[in-house]
């Protein structure tokens, strides 16, 4: 059990700083147009345990956001993004539920629930959180052309390299 | 109470959330230059849009009363106009020292009916006797001439427009200062025909005419049109000439009633001289 929380903890931290240290520095220029983002800390909250209390679950968005947010310099942003992940992913969960219900002690994963199931809540828990992000970012939607391109885009790139970071270290 | 707890409880991930998500909205845009400068602006583009909506609607509500307020102070301006004073000169040896004397005051009126198909025209106007109207006053408007007050009722007046076969006004060219009398014959609206011009003096088209202030129902010097043909019948000794009026009578709504402050003397001094002949 304590080692559980051990190693979310840590899983947070790491993505934390892999986002940070380098998919900040990531840039890919696809002529003028050269805003996408990376985001692969999603992936901490994501993966947390199913029976993980709600309020606790958004807190830690709250607190992994903000200190993403720091070292970005964009205070709010990410923050705002990732507790609406927190939130919405009870209700993403409900609606993807399988026949008998989740395991007591599971965890959102590929490890427990099989590459199908895993990628479907990947993919609409990525997107609904790349979306926010972007209109966040962007926040007005007089770009709405804007808002679209770069959500398509960094939802494309943010899957691959989850994915790459899934079929790395396989974690429960 | 208890429910209300209740509720919270139930509800309290959705709470935080959105206490949460409002607390990152405060932060956005307080720290971001970005996202604050784009609030900014869309609010008070907002604001500013409806501040200037509601100030539309208040101007246009507001425009009678701005209206009548001209009118009372366009009145106010044109009676101090030298041209409608009097000069008092006491003697000839005082030239220098002249003093004003007013001689014609302003009446502002609204035009509450008017016609010009017919062929006595009259227009009724929203001014009376408790207003100081009295018969025969003249009527003009911005660059124009109206007409005479005919009947004078307590809150109204009737006004022989300039387009009635009894109207009779005297105007003088403006170049040379010979005189004639301006008749209506029924044509359109904005011509007239000009009368008792001799064929001795030089007439051209596009000569202005202005009033006379002979009859002292007008002051003189208002321009009444212009001359658009003038002709010379053989054997006649004066012309036929038609006027372009300078203002049309179609669609009037403002005028001014013109008072004479002098009338009554000059009608005294008038009709001694002609006991006398």
């Amino acid at each position: 059990m304590t080692n559980d929380i051990l190693r979310y903890i840590g899983r947070i931290i790491l993505l934390t700083l892999l986002q940070v240290l380098i998919f900040k520095q990531l840039h890919f220029p696809l002529g003028t147009f050269n805003y996408i983002h990376v985001l692969v800390y999603p992936y901490a909250i994501i993966t947390l345990p199913i029976r993980i209390p709600r309020n606790l679950l958004i807190l830690i968005a709250f607190a992994m956001g903000m200190t993403i947010d720091v070292f970005y310099n964009s205070i709010g942003v990410h923050t705002s993004a990732l507790v609406f992940t927190a939130f919405i992913r009870a209700h993403i969960l409900n609606m993807l539920e399988p026949r008998g219900g989740y395991n007591v002690n599971a965890s959102p994963t590929r490890y427990y629930l099989g590459m199908n199931w895993f990628i479907r809540y990947l993919a609409i828990m990525i997107a609904l959180h790349v979306v926010f992000y972007v209109s966040m970012e962007v926040f007005t939607f007089v770009y709405i052309q804007e808002i679209i391109l770069k959500s398509i885009f960094s939802f494309i790139f943010s899957m691959v390299f989850i994915l790459l970071y899934q079929f790395l270290f396989n974690p429960k | 109470m208890q429910q209300f707890f209740a509720i919270l409880v139930k509800y309290s991930a959705f709470f935080l959330f959105a206490l949460l998500e409002l607390l990152c909205f405060y932060l956005i845009i307080q720290y971001n230059q970005n996202q604050r400068d784009i609030f900014l602006n869309s609010s008070n583009l907002f604001t500013g849009t409806l501040a200037r909506k509601y100030n539309d609607v208040v101007t246009v509500l507001r425009l009678p009363k701005v209206l009548d307020s001209i009118q009372l102070e366009n009145a106010r301006l044109k009676a101090s106009l030298k041209e409608n004073l009097y000069v008092q000169n006491d003697s000839a040896t005082r030239v220098q020292d002249s003093v004003y004397l007013q001689q014609y005051a302003f009446i502002p009126a609204r035009v509450v009916s008017n016609s010009i198909t017919l062929h006595n025209n009259i227009l009724t106007l929203d001014k009376g006797s408790t207003s100081g109207v009295e018969q025969d006053m003249g009527v003009i408007m911005t660059n124009g001439v109206v007409g005479v007050v005919d009947q004078v009722g307590k809150y109204y007046a009737t006004v022989i427009s300039l387009l009635n076969s009894k109207s009779n006004t005297s105007v003088a060219l403006k170049r040379n200062g010979y005189f004639g009398n301006l008749v209506w014959n029924d044509s359109d609206p904005l011509h007239m025909s000009l009368e008792a011009i001799p064929k001795h003096v030089r007439v051209e088209r596009g000569d202005t005419l202005i009033t006379t202030g002979y009859s002292a129902i007008y002051p003189s010097g208002i321009v009444v049109g212009t001359v658009e043909s003038a002709t010379l019948e053989p054997g006649n000794n004066f012309y036929t000439i038609t006027v372009l009026l300078n203002n049309d009578l179609a669609n009037v709504q403002y005028v001014m009633i013109v008072k004479n402050l002098l009338k009554e003397d000059r009608q005294e001094t008038e009709k001694e001289g002609s006991h006398d002949q």
